[in-house]
Parts: C-alpha cells; structure tokens; sequence
C-alpha cells in the first residue's frame, strides 16, 4: 500500500481533465475529491498551522483575480521594479518563523496549475515597463520543493529565453533540482538559496533540508552554470553568530559559490505582530523568542535597531572578507536599506 | 467549578457514578465542584444549554465529553484531546472554528448525523472525528470567557448505517471510560499548577515585575539551553541576599542582570547614553532617545527664562553633535 504524505487531495472539477492535473495525481498515488472551488473549504475556517504535521491536504485549483503582485520597497536590491508570481499557497516546510502561519487561515497547500496565465499576465507587467523587471516565485510557497510533481519550470525558463529583460528568482530551501537539472542555465534565470548556520537551521528549520544538503545543491548548479544566490534571512542572533556565519561563509567560498553569487541579501528576524503571536503558540520554546524583540519602524516585530545593524554589519564585513562582491549585498525590509 | 456537558445520560452515567453527583433537574447534575449537564443531540441544542447554564454558576472551565465517530479508521474505545472544532453544515465547514489543545484530534460538529459512506469521505480532509455537540459547547463557552476543554471518545466509524446501534450497546462501557479520563485529567491539571509556583526568596517582585521575569527566564533558558531551574541556579540570587538591599531593589538588580544576558547590547548601550546625556548636560541641554532603540531620532530640550539665556542655549547647541548617536544607531560598534 503506498501511503501517501497528503491527508487528502482536492481538485477543481473544472480542471480535473487538465493534463498538468492529471499528471499530478498520477504522480500522488491517491483518489482525490473533487469540488467546485478550493476555496470552498481551504482556509474557510482556521486551521492551526501545526495540523500540518499530521493532516495536511492538497488543493489543486486555478489562480483567479491577482497572479502577480508588487513587492514592496526593500524587498529586493533596489531600483528595479520586484514582483512575486503566485503559482502556489502554503508550504511543505515547517520553518518556526514562517510569516505563512499568520498569513493563511491553513496550512493545506494549494498548488494552481494556469501558469501559461501567469506567465500572460507577466508579459503584460514587462511590456508596462521599461528597463529590467524582477519575478519572484517562492513569496507563499518554497519555489523548488514540489516542482517533480507539478512540472512548470519549463515554461518559466521558456519565459525568460524569450525575454531577456525579465528576470524570474526561484527562492527556495529545496534540494529538488532534478528537473532544473534538465534546463539549461540562463543568466536571467536565477536560483536563490535561503541558508542559515548549520546549527540555527536545524532548530528552526524544520522538516527543510540541512544547510549541507542546500550548499551540495548550489555547488551542483553553480558547476552546471546556474546563476545562484543567497539570501541570509532571517539571521536569528545567538552569542555565537559571528563565528557561526564565518563557518558559512568559508564553505560557501571553499565550494567558489561566494564569488559567483548574483546576489546575497541579509536580513534580521522579523514578524508582523500576528505572526509573532502565532509563532509564540506554535513554538513557545523557540530561540527566534529568545533576543530583544521591540516593535519597529513599520510595526513589525524584531531586535531593536542597534542590535540589527551590528549584526548585519558584521556579517556583511566577513562575507565581503569571503570573497562576496560588496555591490553584491544588500540588506531587506531595513528603512534605510 | 468545572461544567462537564455530554450529550445523553447513557453516555454520563459513569461520570454521576464516579462523582456522586445529585439530580437537580433531569438534565443538571452536581456536587460541590462539577457540574454535569446533558445537552441533547446537536449543536444548536449544545449552544442553547450551554449558555443558559454558564450564568448558574461560577465556572472556571467547561469541558465536553462523549462520543465521536471516526473518520480515518481509529480504534474505538480510544479517548482523544479535541485539537480543533469546526462546524459542518451540508458537508461544508462553517467560518468560525475553536483551537482547544496543541495536540489531540481535529473534529466537525455536524448538523447532521453522517450515516452514509459518502458522507464520511467528503468530510474526511477537515477532520478526523465528527461529533453532534462539542463545537455548540465551545461556542458558548468562549462567548462568555470561560476555558473549554474537549475529549471524545471513540464510538464507531463514521459512515456507516449501524452506528447508533453500536454506540447504544456500548454506552455504559464508553461512559466509565470517560469518567476515568476526566479524573485522571483532574489529577493531572492540579500537578501543573503546583508545578510552575516558582519561590525565589528574599526578592519582592509586582505584578508586572513578575511577569517580566517569567518572560527573562524563558528567554534565558531557550537562549542558554539550559532548564529554567539551571538558569535560576546561575542568577545571582545569592549574592544580591547578603547586600544591603530592599527585596524591591533586589528584584531590580535581579532583572537587569537577566536582561543583560538576553541582549548582549544593553549595558553598552546604557553606557553610550550616560555619556551621551553627560556631553549635552554640561552645555545646560537635556536629549532623550528613544528607550526602545528603535527610531534614530532624539528629543533635545532646555530651559530658558531671558533673551540672553535662550543666545546661551542657542549657542550650546550649535557645538554639541549627534554624531555618536548616528553610530549607535547603525550598530557602530563591537561587542566581543
């Protein structure tokens, strides 16, 4: 009997003979139910975010209304119109600072399967602008993780070899790189890794792969000519972070990921006040509870700005050490970033 | 008091038994520390009672008991902590849910008794148990502020045609089980409040006081990994007892030590403010920073009672600087 790790699976009637759906739960191994719009029960009532664990279902449904939306100043490097693409909600991971546990009413992922209307919508945000235009995947859902069940990177990249000007980050945690492997690197087309020391992510980055596996990951598309980055966020303090992040970051520079890096972005612990309420639940004991938390310049939840800028300031000092390009660091979601 | 609610008499016999709970009415039943009330079948029954019998009483929590049928094949006769309560009404789950317990089972309260197989399969991606009651219950009691609790049994499968007969055949079996489960949740509840009164003599600590360090303590022990009893053992509790200090004091001393641990920055920023205060003191100006150390600007003030005295105070101003401030501010410094 194949067990499955899908409490249970839904599917739209409307899409249930679309091949990316059918492939999808050819690949699950399990009857779905079917209904008329996932919203008719995903997030209707909540459902706390540790019923993941143990009852986790999956949604297949097509994306209405907004699939693009402006991410907002300092989230990316600056002067460059950012923003996310919305191809999935919710994530197989269970980071203890996760902003999806206040952000969905559920933790039940939805996985949309209308990417050729995404990427329509897309061509319509470039021809809107000029220079270049940045796209995220990876805002409400881990960019990587499932992409051997739902098969869309193609058409992304496809995306991004017909124009030049857009360029698509796929932000992840995974080390799922089968079916990138089968692409071909585009200097448009860019993986970027969220790491953390060894130690912090295997306290707080639960059910992720280890910091290891995520560096072998982008030692192997660096090797194969992807263009990689690195996002420090959230840098969670502990007395021992310096040497910490130099451990990193001497790694990194052993495997030549440092220098090759189109970017690495820092940034400190941060929460919205109801996701701070909802992590303090969830995950009372945590060490992202144990620092000098103040309410800050945009009402989020973090350590107050002295202890921000030390951090971030000595980190970026010894991954500049490390052979990471200077104007290649940029600090996100700081005022004065 | 607690208020148990169940459902039927069948199912709370063993819980008046254990008890020795007197009739008051044919659905109300107590001693001098439960009261017991049946409910009826469905949540509009459960809400209506509920509500009615939580002014009666002083109620310092309520909790529901009885019997749920299985929608994911669980053995019956098992007891489960209700983790979440949704209602279900055609088959679809309603707006409002209540979280009960960090573990334990996921349950719908249905309008409706779900007897068919097909039933059982749409509902089976909300919850793993569905019950008649305890989503009412729950209403009612976080309407009026009191705790709720929810433990249900396992009565049958979900989906099938012969549950009531099963449930009815096995209703004393089920009810003495309960009532095990509810003393022994008794007995467990009055360990945990023993257990967290934490004594730390010779120290006087407020209400708010107390709280922040319960709050330090935690932060301490999830920051050291250490227990917190290791963390108190490493405080200097012991040293602040033999100064000369009022138990007030003491217990202030007690926490900035604390909060110097948990934010490696405090005591040198204290120091950088003292000597910044200190420069602008000696030129007759006062400025304040922000104490949470968040926005970079400061208030500066002074006082003046002549024309001469504000060109004095004009002047001081003109050779005083904020330039230490800035570096404070952009995390100019090392702490090693």
């Amino acid at each position: 009997m194949v067990t499955s790790v899908w409490n249970e699976i839904y599917v739209e009637e409307s899409i249930k003979n679309h091949p990316r759906v059918e492939s999808i739960l050819r690949k699950v191994q399990k009857a779905p139910l079917f209904i008329e719009s996932f919203d008719e029960i995903w997030g209707r009532s909540k459902k706390t975010y540790l019923q993941k664990r143990d009852t986790l279902n999956l949604f297949l449904a097509r994306k209405h209304g907004q699939l693009l939306k402006l991410a907002p100043d300092a989230y990316g490097s600056a002067g460059e119109p950012h923003y996310y693409f919305i191809h999935a909600y919710n994530c197989i991971y269970e980071c203890q600072y996760c902003y999806l546990q206040g952000y969905f009413n559920t933790p039940d992922i939805v996985l949309f399967i209308n990417h050729e209307e995404i990427i329509q919508e897309m061509e319509k945000v470039l021809l809107s602008h000029s220079g270049r235009v940045w796209f995220h995947a990876g805002e409400f859902s881990d960019s990587l993780a499932l992409t051997h069940l739902t098969g869309e990177l193609e058409l992304y990249h496809e995306f991004c070899q017909k124009h030049p000007e857009a360029i698509i980050e796929l932000r992840t945690k995974s080390v799922n790189t089968r079916e990138l492997e089968k692409l071909s690197p585009l200097p448009n087309f860019i993986i970027s890794f969220s790491l953390s020391p060894e130690e912090m992510a295997r306290r707080v980055d639960l059910k992720t792969p280890s910091t290891q596996g995520r560096l072998k990951a982008m030692d192997k598309l660096n090797q194969l000519g992807f263009k990689i980055a690195a996002h420090f966020d959230p840098i969670i303090y502990e007395d021992q972070f310096k040497i910490r992040y130099q451990e990193l970051l001497d790694q990194m520079n052993r495997l030549k990921i440092n220098e090759k890096l189109a970017y690495l972005s820092l940034g400190v612990v941060r929460f919205t006040k109801d996701v701070y309420r909802e992590a303090e639940r969830n995950y009372p004991d945590s060490v992202i509870h144990s620092g000098p938390m103040v309410k800050s310049f945009d009402g989020k939840v973090r350590y107050h700005r002295p202890m921000r800028m030390w951090i971030m300031n000595t980190i970026k000092e010894l991954a500049i050490q490390a052979k990471v390009k200077p104007e290649s660091i940029y600090l996100c979601m700081e005022d004065h970033a | 008091m607690h208020l148990i609610t169940m459902a039927h008499l069948g199912e709370a016999q063993g819980v008046i038994e254990k008890f020795h709970l007197q009739k008051v009415r044919p659905d109300l039943f107590k001693n001098e520390e439960i009261v017991l009330l049946l409910t009826g079948e469905g949540p509009i029954e459960a809400v209506t009672k509920t509500a009615l019998t939580l002014p009666l009483y002083p109620f310092q929590e309520v909790i529901n008991l009885g019997v749920a049928g299985s929608l994911k094949n669980h053995a019956i006769g098992e007891i489960h902590p209700v983790r979440s309560l949704y209602l279900v009404q055609d088959l679809k789950p309603g707006f409002k849910s209540f979280q009960v317990f960090t573990d334990g089972l996921d349950c719908l309260t249905s309008f409706e008794r779900i007897l068919e197989f097909e039933k059982a399969e749409k509902l089976r991606g909300l919850g793993q148990l569905v019950d008649r009651e305890a989503w009412g219950v729950a209403m009612a009691a976080k309407t009026a502020g009191v705790p709720f609790k929810a433990f249900k049994i396992i009565s049958d499968l979900a989906g099938t045609i012969d549950a009531c007969e099963i449930i009815k055949e096995k209703a004393y079996e089920f009810s003495e089980k309960l009532s095990d489960h509810l003393e022994m949740y008794f007995a467990s509840t009055n360990q945990k409040i023993q257990a967290t009164k934490k004594m730390l003599p010779g120290f006087h600590f407020t209400f708010s006081t107390e709280h922040l360090f319960k709050a330090l303590l935690q932060k301490l022990s999830i920051k050291e990994q250490r227990s917190e009893d290791e963390i108190l053992e490493s405080l200097p509790a012991e040293t602040l007892r033999e100064q000369k200090l009022t138990p007030k004091e003491r217990s202030k001393r007690l926490l900035e030590e604390m909060e110097n641990r948990v934010d490696p920055l405090k005591a040198k920023l204290l120091q950088q403010k003292l000597t910044l205060q200190e420069s602008f003191k000696r030129k007759g100006l006062t400025i304040t920073t922000d104490p949470q150390w968040e926005n970079p600007k400061a208030i500066i003030s002074f006082e003046a009672g002549t024309d001469q005295e504000l060109q004095e105070k004009i002047e001081a101003l003109k050779s005083v600087s904020l330039a230490s401030l800035a570096k404070i501010m952009n995390g100019d410094f090392s702490v090693e």
